[in-house]
């Protein structure tokens, strides 16, 4: 890791614990503004009790710049792609079939001012070729990333049918792996079923690995977990921190976001 | 200015106060290892400590010193991607015959490296006008591509060479900062020009793009450094970019701290130089032995009291005829003039000193005649004693001997 990439990615992982809170602002792009949305007073509020990157869309990212301004402030990390993945039965229009591309580059990103990118590698689809094409786009990004010194950040996540209860902390462990392998620089991987199994993965992927908070069931087998219950699990597991869904960022869930930044950092 | 440009440019500014201490490091590629950059990850980390908002670099040291500006709260890096052998001066080894600008790294590759803005230098005044343009164009195809990286440009408009005199200079400042404005600048480095009221001129030429003063010069006294500060600071300007100042003190943090305190809390420089002794009762000792008869210390009193340069109107006084020995006598604070006073009009402050009420005087005069010393006196209507300057005595922070200090 060269020093641009070393640098970044302080900005968003706390140098002293080497952990990272970051929150995903950028699901409009995915799934249209959530009900009740008041994005700009929770993104001020969360950046103000300590969350420590924000994951935008490039036309977000415009709009909200005051919230990156600052040393003290969060880094900003910019969603790269796009999927319908997340679109649910409570959706206007549920995903039929998973869908995956890009639409930003990482030159773009770094221009913008973004500290980090993300990207979606999923892992279970129907056809392979949809993985295989997945996971080009994750290893091209890697290669940019790499030439630019920008950290990647990749959500590696289990979908569909074929993940079943048996073998979905396998797939995790595939997926996971597979991303970091390509050159991610940090992973976001759902709860795994145990502690154990936790452990498993966050070990092999070697580098830090966040506990993504999922709203949905994406997958036959993904276990069902209530996050704060799972937090403490995942972080004795050594997983890194949290990477936090659309959800905390609601009126009503933002105090319980502000509770699992201060659980994270040592609270 | 691009959405990068400005996230990173408030990562070097404070966005609060729109302000910015930054220390440069980076005159080993312009002058060898100088003292202070010599062991330069040494003197950084005793840098870091005093909390700048950035920090400038060559591209190699960058490199080397990444760990340095690692989390939130560290120093912004800034990354020189120009060089010139222009202050290799007569004291430097290989003294300049010719002088020479030169392009070292790309926004790009500063980009790359994790900088938060690029600096470069822009020369006006050679003999020979075709480097200026030379220099410009570079200066612009800088600002161009810095655009296209967001990120952001920090120039550095110097008017040098044989066409800038005294009296040119301040008016060449002003239109070096105007052209770098032009050409693109997000921000400016800019050299003191001596005064308040012609800053205030670079500052209306710079058309609101932020402007540090740089140091260059090697100040007399802490004071004397944070003074020119607090004066740019007042007409409009945003902050410093210091080197030999802080990497060659003998406390970087210390300065850094003070610095600060000018810069970013709004304190004043008898303030930060006084520091706790404000809380305090204190006087003046002295060391007639340490005296040098240089008359130093009642030329800054009257000058500091009175605005002129005369002796007579000091409120301590330097006997004796040179070689010396020489007598320093000062107010003692023996309280005789309070005594002696007929109408209680001098009293004590809570720093010690004594406080004349000119309401309650009548001028009789009894004061002076009452000090042993022989250092009360009635001017202009009014009696004049030591006042300790408020807390941080000019003529104790003038005296390079150190024949007058504090007593806490």
């Amino acid at each position: 890791m060269g020093t641009g990439k070393v640098l970044r990615t302080s900005e968003f992982v706390d140098q002293r614990d080497k952990r990272s809170v970051i929150i995903q602002a950028s699901q409009g792009i995915m799934l249209g503004p959530s009900q009740d949305e008041r994005l700009e007073e929770a993104l001020v509020r969360l950046a103000g009790s300590g969350v420590d990157g924000i994951i935008m869309s490039r036309g977000l990212a415009n709009q909200y710049a005051r919230i990156f301004r600052g040393r003290g402030s969060p880094a900003m990390l910019m969603s790269l792609d796009w999927t319908n993945a997340f679109r649910g039965n409570d959706h206007p229009l549920p995903m039929m079939h998973l869908e995956h591309l890009l639409l930003t580059t990482v030159e773009d990103a770094l221009m913008l001012g973004a500290s980090g990118v993300t990207a979606y590698f999923f892992i279970g689809y129907e056809k392979d070729e949809y993985e295989a094409r997945n996971f080009e786009a994750v290893a091209a990004i890697c290669r940019e990333c790499d030439n630019l010194e920008m950290p990647l950040l990749v959500q590696a996540i289990p979908v569909g049918e074929r993940v079943t209860k048996g073998n979905y902390a396998d797939s995790l462990a595939l997926a996971s792996r597979m991303v970091v392998e390509t050159g991610a620089d940090i992973v976001a991987v759902p709860y795994a079923g145990s502690e154990g199994e936790m452990k498993r993965i966050v070990t092999a992927v070697k580098v830090p690995a966040l506990l993504l908070d999922l709203e949905l069931r994406l997958a036959e087998g993904q276990p069902d977990c209530e996050l704060k219950q799972v937090i403490g699990e995942a972080l004795d597991a050594g997983s890194s921190g949290l990477l936090l869904g659309r959800r905390y960022l609601e009126p009503g869930n933002i105090a319980e976001a502000e509770r699992l930044i201060r659980l994270v950092h040592g609270g | 200015m691009s959405l990068g440009q400005e996230i990173r440019l408030n990562r070097i500014f404070d966005p609060r106060d729109g302000r910015a201490v930054v220390v440069a490091a980076d005159h080993g590629m312009m002058l060898g290892p100088i003292p202070g950059v010599l062991e330069l990850e040494k003197t950084l980390e005793r840098v870091v400590e005093g909390k700048p908002d950035a920090i400038l670099l060559s591209p190699g040291q960058a490199e080397s010193m990444g760990h340095l500006f690692r989390g939130r709260g560290a120093p912004s890096l800034l990354v020189r991607i120009d060089w010139t052998n222009t202050f290799r001066d007569r004291t430097y080894t290989l003294p300049v015959r010719e002088t020479f600008f030169g392009s070292i790294a790309t926004p790009r590759d500063a980009l790359k490296l994790g900088a938060h803005a690029a600096v470069t230098y822009l020369f006006i005044g050679q003999e020979d006008e075709g480097q200026e343009a030379k220099h410009l164009a570079l200066v612009s195809k800088y600002a161009a591509e810095c655009a296209r990286a967001g990120l952001p440009l920090i120039i550095e408009p110097i008017p040098f060479g044989p066409r800038v005199t005294k009296a040119n200079n301040s008016e060449l400042v002003a239109a070096a900062v105007r052209i770098a404005v032009e050409a693109g600048a997000n921000a400016l480095k800019v050299p003191y020009t001596g005064d308040p009221e012609s800053f205030g001129d670079v500052v209306r030429a710079a058309e609101g793009i932020p402007i540090l003063v740089l140091g260059g010069y090697r100040a007399i006294s802490r004071r004397d450094l944070l003074e020119v500060i607090a004066e740019t600071i007042e007409v409009g300007g945003s902050g410093v970019v210091f080197g030999r100042n802080i990497v060659q003190a003998s406390d970087p943090a210390g300065v850094l701290r003070d610095i600060r305190a000018v810069v970013h809390d709004g304190r004043t420089v008898r303030e930060v130089v006084a520091g706790d002794a404000l809380s305090k009762p204190m006087r003046l000792r002295v060391y007639p032995e340490r005296c040098s008869g240089c008359l130093i210390c009642t030329t800054i009193c009257s000058f500091s009291h009175e605005g002129k340069h005369d002796g007579n109107a000091s409120r301590l006084r330097v006997e004796g005829d040179w070689p010396g020995p020489f007598k320093l006598a000062t107010c003692t604070q023996c309280e005789k003039c309070i005594a002696a006073c007929p109408t209680k009009a001098l009293s004590r402050s809570s720093l010690g000193y004594i406080v004349w009420e000119a309401e309650r005087c009548d001028l009789c005069g009894n004061c002076v005649t009452a000090c042993p010393f022989r250092v009360v006196s009635i001017r202009d209507s009014k009696v004049k004693i030591c006042d300790l300057c408020q807390g941080a005595p000019e003529c104790v922070e003038w005296c390079s001997r150190n024949a007058l200090g504090v007593i806490l």
